[in-house]
């Protein structure tokens, strides 16, 4: 596995840091960057698909209250220390990448057949989601009730490459192992990201998503949806030339808890409009 | 059909929402048959991943409530048979006996060790249920954070020790009884602790542990603190059994009749109290036990403790028990922030032993008329002043006495009492209680200090003579009367200064500084113009020696002159002068050469002080007079004879006198105008003293009377060249006797009335008019420090001052006063 010495977040950034030395905390960031897919000190594995990952405890469990009691526990990976996470490897990969350098990328090569291909990840190239838009005009698997979990390996491909839906999933997992840094982190992203797709395609899709990945009293993306969704409501109903509208009647059926969110922020600003306007 | 296309809504991988019962269904089946194994500690394979996940999904499917009420249910059945079986079964049918107290032993050895078997067992149930949960509790950490957010309910940790119980502890032990598992837990815990109690070992940590379960579970959903079933259901049974024990034990201590067999049980049950709480119990428990011992073995029982015939404090008084003085002090601190009862002792046994020493005083100065009896028979000046010595003995013994008393009880006060004010307080009133009850106590102080003054501190070192004084200061803290003592030490003092007995005069001083700390100025002012009048003499001495000097008057042999010029409103003149009630006194007679040293200094005097006026005071000088004895056989022997002025006055008539001629006691006196009485003791010790003969009387007899004759004794004998003459009783600070105790008396009176005249019009004065009772008040506040006035006296001054018009009645409801300007 290479050893990766710098955060991979963008060159531009490293050599700002490089160029200050004495920022305050960067020698610890440094080491704890350096120990990542570092087996010297290990003393928890991650096991993820065809993946293993070392990791520390001392990073991992203080992170994440998940880890802490699974280690702390007297279940099976407390003895072995090995935690097999059955998620997606993409997301784990992206998942240490955060606990050891407080960023994660959207990895557009998905899965090399080499499995190793770490390097690639890099926010600054051109989104492949476009590349990958194919699959998803094909008809089979549209209506939401019909869908089911056997997806086919280009869709899958192509959900973990949009970079939408790699936050909300991401967003999705923190919020399950309860890492709140990532939590937060991955929040920020879907609101950036979902603000510049407010499309027929990418919109409805990644409000699915949010309301289905998270419990209902998880109110982080739902809140961010419903907000978005409120700040541009003319836009996605207004239908772009030869585009559709973003936001259409179907989704609100498909997605009930959506619709009632939406309903109740909208009687809530109309409420707090009129009454501006008695004072 | 791009346009459709784009119109299909993907669903993502995870969460997917199809089939929703099938796959709760199934996570649960994974989740519940893993519980169960937690349960059965077979955990070591299972996956918390796995089993985090399933709960995870249920979760996310919004079915999280029903998750927790399965978990629930689980955990009840689980509790009900399992757990609640094995907890009954540990219990024997004799832990299940009324707990009636008078088991046999070996009763009472099968109670002890089938209790201890059911409460390991029970301590096992619960410990296993603490683990179990916590792993249940991790695993279904995602639900709790969802289920009880809104905390409607509590987290599934807190319901199933609830559950616990609900369904282990309050379950019944056989299907025909009504006790329940708790039940038998109290009892046999009380148990135990009534065996450790009586002295045997049991096993504490075992207990500690059940504590430990009642401790961590609540009667509430809520957790309150006071809703401990600790607290709730054990604790009051704890106390009810303790309150009864511990009545029984002081009785039984009572019994032993030993106080301070008592005291260090009390001590001892009290550590041991304090002790289970900690190890065995809960702290919980430590200040309510603690309640229960201060009430039921220390309270109820301190006072007749402290009263024990033989044993108690009385007995720890007189025979310095220090340590166990402590403890008593301690145990009633504990009950009773007054002590009272021990002060009550403490308090009549200072009396009791302060009468003691009263009256072996009294018993000395009644002595004495007997002895003085034989005093005039036998005319001699020795046995005249044994009798007064040993009074005066008596008295300083008094105030050794009680200065050791004294120390005692201030070691007691220190080391058993550790210094506690409100023993020191009490102790300080019962020493003033009997040391005013002794009339004499001013006198017998100040005479306490005279002596020291003259002898007592010869030889000691600074500290030692700060330490006497000290002491002594004391003890005048103690004297309410403080104008006596002035009065007492003022005349004492007088004495030493005028006839020179002071071995220190810095020890005076010092003596007068500690008086001014301890009372005040006012009180020194006096004694301090004392101090003053004598410099200014010595002064005086000088200069009129000086000016004789410079007159130059070779004609007259001279007489040296020593003169002490005290100032008449300082001194205790009447206690200087022997002159009795309103006589008027002619002035002694002085011979010529002494008469023309008066007018000269008198001259001398006046011209410096213009104005005031001399009054010479024969009774307290002394002079050296050379005298020359003719003896028969022609030869010439000279002494030099140290007289009192009187004496001197007296030998000098003999000048005048042919040789063998006589003068009569009446001769003399018409001659001298020397009062009666002096005249009495000044021949007494001329004509009578054996060994100061320089008179000889006719008839001889120890009496003088007015018909006796006095001739010059040529033949007086002395192996001293200096013969010191000292007056019969006269010189010598000593006890008064009963007339002149009355003469004082009457002028402290006298000086009272005129203090207390003096406050109520300084007090009229500022206030114009107030209310008799305040004024009342307000005169014994000003006066308290200096004595303790009759308050009919006061009356009666008042009466006086409004007959004198210096206040007039304004009022008669209540009685009012004004001041007259």
């Amino acid at each position: 596995m290479p050893r990766r010495r710098f955060l991979p977040c963008g060159t531009k950034k490293l050599a700002e840091n490089e160029a200050q030395d004495t920022i305050p905390g960067r020698e610890l960031l440094e080491a704890l960057a350096s120990l990542r897919y570092n087996p010297v000190y290990s003393d928890l594995t991650i096991l993820c698909g065809q993946e293993s990952y070392p990791v520390h405890k001392c990073i991992v469990c203080t992170r994440s209250e998940f880890f802490a009691r699974a280690c702390n526990g007297k279940f099976k990976e407390a003895s072995t220390s090995e935690v097999n996470l059955d998620e997606e490897p993409a997301l784990v990969k992206q998942m240490v990448e955060y606990f050891y350098t407080l960023e994660y990328q959207v990895n557009t090569q998905f899965q090399a057949p080499d499995g190793h291909n770490f390097d690639q990840g890099n926010i600054t190239s051109p989104p492949r989601w476009e590349g990958t838009e194919t699959p998803l005009t094909q008809a089979g698997n549209v209506e939401l009730a019909e869908s089911n979990q056997v997806c086919d390996v280009p869709e899958e491909q192509a959900r973990f490459s949009d970079p939408l839906s790699f936050h909300i999933l991401m967003y999705s997992l923190a919020d399950r192992l309860l890492i709140h840094g990532l939590k937060a982190l991955s929040k920020e992203n879907v609101g950036h990201e979902l603000i510049q797709r407010l499309d027929a395609q990418s919109f409805p899709q990644a409000i699915v998503e949010i309301y289905n990945s998270t419990p209902e009293n998880d109110r982080g993306l739902r809140d961010l949806a419903v907000e978005v969704t409120m700040d541009h409501l003319s836009a996605l109903r207004k239908a772009k030339g030869t585009a559709a509208a973003a936001l259409q009647d179907n989704l609100l059926r498909s997605v009930p808890q959506f619709s009632y969110d939406l309903v109740v922020a909208m009687m809530n600003k109309s409420v707090s409009m009129e009454s501006r306007w008695d004072m | 059909m791009a346009m459709r296309a784009r119109q299909k809504i993907r669903a993502p991988r995870r969460g997917l929402n199809t089939n929703k019962t099938d796959d709760f269904e199934t996570n649960w089946e994974g989740l519940s048959t893993s519980l169960k194994k937690i349960h059965t500690k077979d955990a070591s394979n299972l996956s918390f991943e796995q089993l985090y996940r399933n709960a995870y999904n249920i979760v996310l499917m919004m079915r999280g409530d029903e998750l927790y009420e399965r978990v629930k249910k689980l955990e009840q059945e689980w509790l009900d048979t399992e757990v609640q079986k094995r907890v009954t079964a540990a219990i024997s049918s004799i832990l299940l006996q009324a707990k009636d107290h008078t088991e046999i032993q070996d009763q009472e050895n099968e109670r002890r060790d089938t209790g201890e078997k059911f409460l390991n067992v029970l301590r096992e149930a619960w410990e296993d249920h603490q683990i179990s949960m916590g792993m249940i509790t991790d695993v279904l950490m995602y639900m709790d954070r969802v289920v009880s957010a809104d905390h409607k309910k509590p987290s599934i940790y807190v319901a199933s020790m609830a559950l616990f119980r609900d369904f282990v502890l309050r379950s019944a032990v056989r299907a025909d009884t009504e006790s329940t598992v708790a039940d038998v837990l109290k009892s046999t815990v009380l148990f135990m602790i009534q065996l450790e109690r009586s002295g045997q070992m049991i096993n504490r940590l075992l207990i500690r542990h059940c504590i430990y379960m009642l401790e961590g579970l609540y009667e509430t959903i809520t957790e309150e603190e006071s809703s401990k079933l600790y607290l709730t259901m054990f604790e009051p049974a704890f106390i009810e059994t303790s309150k009864v024990f511990y009545r029984a034990e002081g009785r039984r201590l009572l019994e032993t009749g030993d106080a301070a067999t008592f005291c260090k049980a009390a001590s001892d049950r009290i550590a041991e109290e304090g002790a289970r709480c900690l190890s065995t119990l809960s702290p919980l428990s430590e200040p309510k036990i603690k309640d229960v011992l201060d009430k039921e073995l220390i309270g109820s029982n301190i006072a007749e403790v402290i009263n024990l015939e033989g044993t108690g404090v009385k007995n720890m008084l007189d025979n310095d028990r220090m340590d166990v003085l402590r403890n008593v002090y301690v145990l009633s601190a504990r009950v009773d922030s007054k002590k009272t009862p021990l002060t009550a002792a403490v308090q009549k046994r200072i009396v009791e032993m302060g009468d003691e020493i009263n009256k072996s005083a009294v018993a000395a100065a009644q002595a004495q008329p007997t002895k003085s009896a034989e005093k005039t028979a036998e005319g001699g000046k020795k046995p005249a002043e044994k009798p007064v010595n040993q009074q005066t003995v008596s008295a300083i013994k008094w105030v050794d006495d009680v200065l050791g008393l004294k120390i005692k009880f201030d070691k007691i006060w220190e080391e058993s009492f550790r210094s506690d004010p409100t023993m020191q307080s009490a102790i300080t009133t019962s020493f003033s209680e009997f040391i005013n009850s002794n009339t004499r106590s001013s006198e017998y102080l100040s005479l306490f200090f005279d002596e020291n003054l003259k002898k007592g501190i010869k030889g000691k070192t600074e500290t030692e003579v700060d330490a006497l004084l000290d002491n002594g200061i004391t003890l005048l803290r103690y004297v309410k009367d403080k104008d006596l003592f002035e009065a007492y030490y003022k005349k004492h003092l007088s004495r030493r200064l005028l006839m020179k007995r002071s071995v220190s005069m810095d020890a005076e001083r010092q003596m007068i500084s500690k008086m001014k700390m301890e009372v005040g100025n006012q009180f020194t002012q006096r004694l301090e113009s004392m101090f003053k009048d004598m410099t200014v003499s010595e002064d005086l001495t000088a200069s009129y020696k000086e000016h004789i000097r410079r007159a130059g008057d070779p004609d007259q042999k001279p007489v040296d002159l020593e003169i002490n010029v005290l100032t008449s409103t300082m001194w205790p003149m009447e206690a200087m002068s022997s002159i009795k009630g309103d006589d008027v006194q002619l002035s002694c007679i002085f011979p010529k050469e002494i008469d023309n040293l008066r007018q000269s200094f008198e001259q001398f005097y006046l011209s410096k002080h213009n104005g005031r006026k001399l009054s010479w005071q024969a009774s307290m000088g002394t002079a050296d007079i050379r005298a020359t004895f003719h003896r028969s056989n022609g030869k010439v022997q000279r002494h030099e004879l140290n007289v009192s002025t009187y004496a001197m006055v007296i030998l000098l008539l003999f000048n005048d006198v042919p040789q063998g001629e006589s003068l009569t006691y009446e001769e003399i006196q018409a001659r001298t105008r020397i009062p009666d009485h002096d005249l009495i003791r000044n021949l007494q010790s001329l004509a009578v003293a054996p060994k100061t003969r320089v008179l000889k009387k006719d008839p001889m007899s120890k009496d003088v009377k007015p018909t006796d004759r006095f001739v010059f004794n040529n033949d007086f004998q002395s192996p001293f060249m200096k013969v010191r003459i000292g007056v019969v009783s006269g010189s010598a600070n000593k006890v008064e006797n009963q007339d002149q105790r009355k003469e004082t008396e009457k002028r402290m009176n006298d000086e009272r009335g005129a203090s207390i005249e003096a406050a109520v019009v300084r007090i009229m004065k500022q206030r114009k008019t107030l209310v008799h009772s305040k004024l009342m008040s307000e005169v014994l506040s000003q006066l308290s420090a200096r004595f303790v006035p009759d308050v009919n006296m006061i009356k009666r001054r008042i009466e006086s001052l409004i007959d004198r018009e210096y206040l007039e009645r304004v009022g008669e409801d209540p009685p009012t006063y004004g001041y007259v300007a």
